[in-house]
């Protein structure tokens, strides 16, 4: 018999990642030290093993060209602003794979230059690709929004599959409706970055400690960041500057211009729902760590009560997942999987079926442990997961996204589920009426948590 | 072993990351992460022949967040107050910070103050005799500390566990006599197993 389950398509197949090991000559001291990189969301990390935890370091291919000598057939150099990186493989035909993967996503980023300049010739870029799934983005991204309206499930179903790390800068500007709101308002982002008496110190003493392991923001990526972030407390001031709100902001320049970043992300704070996690009582943060205890209890019962009995309140994580979007708590390729899904979803009520299905991923391994530190650091090693160790080491395979976002769309597809969330945020409301009142909730139109709200917006915008 | 809480609280970017790293991995990034909502990391440390086991509760330091950093003060055994002494504003705060604690947990808990930064000696704001006033007023423990060249951090959490130690066995005398009935409650925030309180009582050792 034929067996009905079809297996989820990994992400590392449907974008231009490559890794391996290679030899990595030192900055300070010259000599060759084997590591495994990993290339991945525009960015090239080393690691000591295959599995380790943390990087050593990340390095940003935004401003660097890769380069081949003649002479030296294994070698590879990477050219950037300040440093020359210099990289050995075992042979040949591994240093020419490197080099095509690297030299895909540096052309993508040319790409991204020009939704800079709301020039988005897909045309060029689908003449550019064999690769399926960005095929199939650029595809989307030429087709009226009234069509892609009739097939949200194809939509869905790619946006699962995860936005190849090369189109996500474009993805992001088209669904979020950015590109409508830059081409009204051209010159305010120029206006605000240089906006005279602002309040800065907090922005300050966070531009430094935002992803500290990417090279990128080290350097003018620091610049930008401050920029951004600066332009965007002024423009809202609902929600000013917030821990957390950078490592978005950062996140999302990995992928786009400083302008586009901000349209982004003022986007998904007014219409997407993000604003209400940082506004002043911090509301939209605190329902859903409050609807995910409800959940939790409702959905994992035997695993409430166990990890109840030793003093484990969801609340110890939660306040990080869903404060920093999962920015600051898992790696990029983890949250960056979970950004898209918000984007194409139009909310962030996304984060509770995701947040259920990593506790579901992980029951088993936390039913078997007996203390509270167990359970904390089991939720730590979600810092560390990646796409190489989720398939090769147990300890990290209950953090695979693409098995995670499987299991978050079972509960995402329950009607039951919905009705859960909505009578649980009411309970929520009733309880904190008071605080809530200064929050002036009328203020905030967000769209439907539903996919699909955000497209409904944008035909709107366009009539 | 016992388990014991420890909550780091303080403004924004005044170490209390730092601290714990330097303690847990002894490394310093002069850029670390900044800390969104609460971390957290555990480490079994070792103190007139006892093993402890500190759970270090990191908490965000930005303004936005403290309207939900109480919740987490809850059941910790002793309570750290950090400050950079380059940074006036940050040991102005302090006062909040103990309102704070003293709002949920009363005068139950230990409160440890630690000026930061003291590799920065040029940059000095707060002197010594300031915190040292400002601890007196509530006998809180006080201490400087660098977290970048190590400067006192060991100490800061031998000093840490002896204190926890003490006020540990101060309370199993204290809750003796009701030993055997009604004793889950204090178990709940003075965290003690009651299965390994017998234990101990009943082999009459240490």
């Amino acid at each position: 018999m034929l067996d009905s389950n079809t297996k989820p398509v990994p992400a590392y197949e449907l974008s231009c990642v490559h890794s391996g090991f290679m030899f990595k000559k030192g900055k300070i001291v010259k000599n060759w030290k084997l590591r495994f990189f990993v290339l991945e969301n525009e960015t090239l990390s080393y690691y000591l093993t295959q599995n380790e935890i943390e990087p050593k370091g990340v390095i940003t291919l935004k401003e660097i060209t890769p380069k081949l000598e003649p002479k030296k057939p294994e070698f590879l150099f990477l050219q950037g602003i300040s440093r020359l990186w210099q990289f050995r493989a075992q042979n040949v035909e591994e240093r020419d794979k490197w080099y095509k993967a690297i030299h895909k996503v540096k052309k993508f980023q040319i790409s991204r230059k020009s939704v800079k300049r709301r020039l988005i010739d897909v045309k060029e870029l689908k003449e550019q690709t064999n690769n399926k799934a960005e095929k199939e983005w650029l595809k989307i991204i030429d087709t009226p929004v009234k069509v892609v309206k009739q097939k949200l499930d194809k939509l869905r179903d790619l946006a699962k599959k995860g936005i190849p790390p090369t189109l996500r800068g474009i993805v992001y500007v088209h669904f979020t409706g950015a590109f409508l709101l830059k081409e009204k308002n051209s010159e305010l982002y120029s206006l605000l970055k240089q906006w005279p008496n602002k309040k800065t110190a907090s922005i300050e003493l966070d531009v430094n400690r935002t992803f500290p392991t990417i090279e990128y923001f080290h350097q003018e990526g620091c610049e930008e960041l401050r920029n951004v972030l600066i332009a965007f407390s002024i423009h809202n001031e609902r929600v000013g500057y917030v821990q957390g709100i950078p490592f978005l902001t950062a996140m999302l320049l990995l992928h786009l211009s400083p302008e586009d970043c901000f349209w982004v992300l003022t986007q998904l704070m007014e219409d997407f729902g993000v604003e209400k996690i940082y506004s002043s009582v911090m509301s939209g943060l605190r329902e859903l760590m409050f609807v995910f205890k409800q959940l939790l209890e409702k959905y994992l019962p035997e695993l409430n009560d166990h990890l109840d009995s030793l003093y484990f309140n969801p609340d110890m994580i939660t306040i990080t997942w869903f404060g920093s979007l999962f920015l600051s708590s898992s790696s990029l390729s983890f949250s960056s999987r979970i950004l898209d899904l918000l984007i194409i979803e139009g909310g962030t009520d996304i984060l509770l079926p995701i947040s259920l299905a990593i506790f579901e991923r992980s029951l088993q391994t936390l039913l078997s442990y007996e203390r509270l530190d167990e359970i904390m650091q089991h939720f730590q090693l979600l810092k560390s997961a990646n796409k190489e160790n989720t398939k090769n080491d147990s300890k990290f395979a209950c953090f695979n996204i693409d098995n995670i976002i499987t299991i978050a769309y079972k509960y995402f597809e329950k009607i039951d589920f919905w009705k859960f969330v909505e009578s649980s945020k009411k309970i929520f409301q009733e309880e904190n009426k008071q605080e809530l009142i200064f929050e002036n909730l009328e203020e905030f139109p967000y769209s439907s948590f539903l996919l699909g709200g955000i497209v409904t917006k944008m035909n709107n915008k366009n009539k | 072993m016992e388990n014991f809480k420890i909550c780091f609280m303080g403004d924004q970017s005044v170490g209390k990351t730092s601290i714990i790293n330097r303690f847990i991995y002894d490394d310093f990034n002069i850029n670390s992460q900044s800390t969104v909502g609460v971390d957290f990391l555990s480490k079994t440390i070792f103190v007139e022949n006892e093993s402890v086991r500190l759970h270090l509760w990191d908490t965000a330091g930005q303004e936005r967040f403290r309207c939900l950093i109480p919740s987490y003060v809850r059941n910790s055994s002793l309570v750290v107050i950090v400050f950079d002494i380059t940074n006036k504003t940050s040991f102005k705060s302090i006062e909040f910070w103990m309102d704070t604690v003293q709002n949920e947990r009363g005068d139950d808990v230990i409160v440890f103050l630690v000026g930061n930064k003291t590799d920065l000696e040029d940059e000095r704001q707060v002197s010594l005799e300031k915190l040292e006033k400002e601890a007196n007023k509530n006998g809180f423990l006080y201490l400087e500390t660098s977290a970048k060249t190590g400067h006192n951090v060991k100490q800061l959490f031998r000093k840490i566990g002896i204190s926890i130690l003490k006020q540990n066995k101060k309370r199993k005398e204290l809750i003796k006599p009701e030993l055997d009935e009604n004793t889950s409650l204090m178990n709940i925030s003075l965290n003690i197993d009651p299965n390994k309180l017998k234990q101990k009582e009943e082999s009459g050792c240490c």
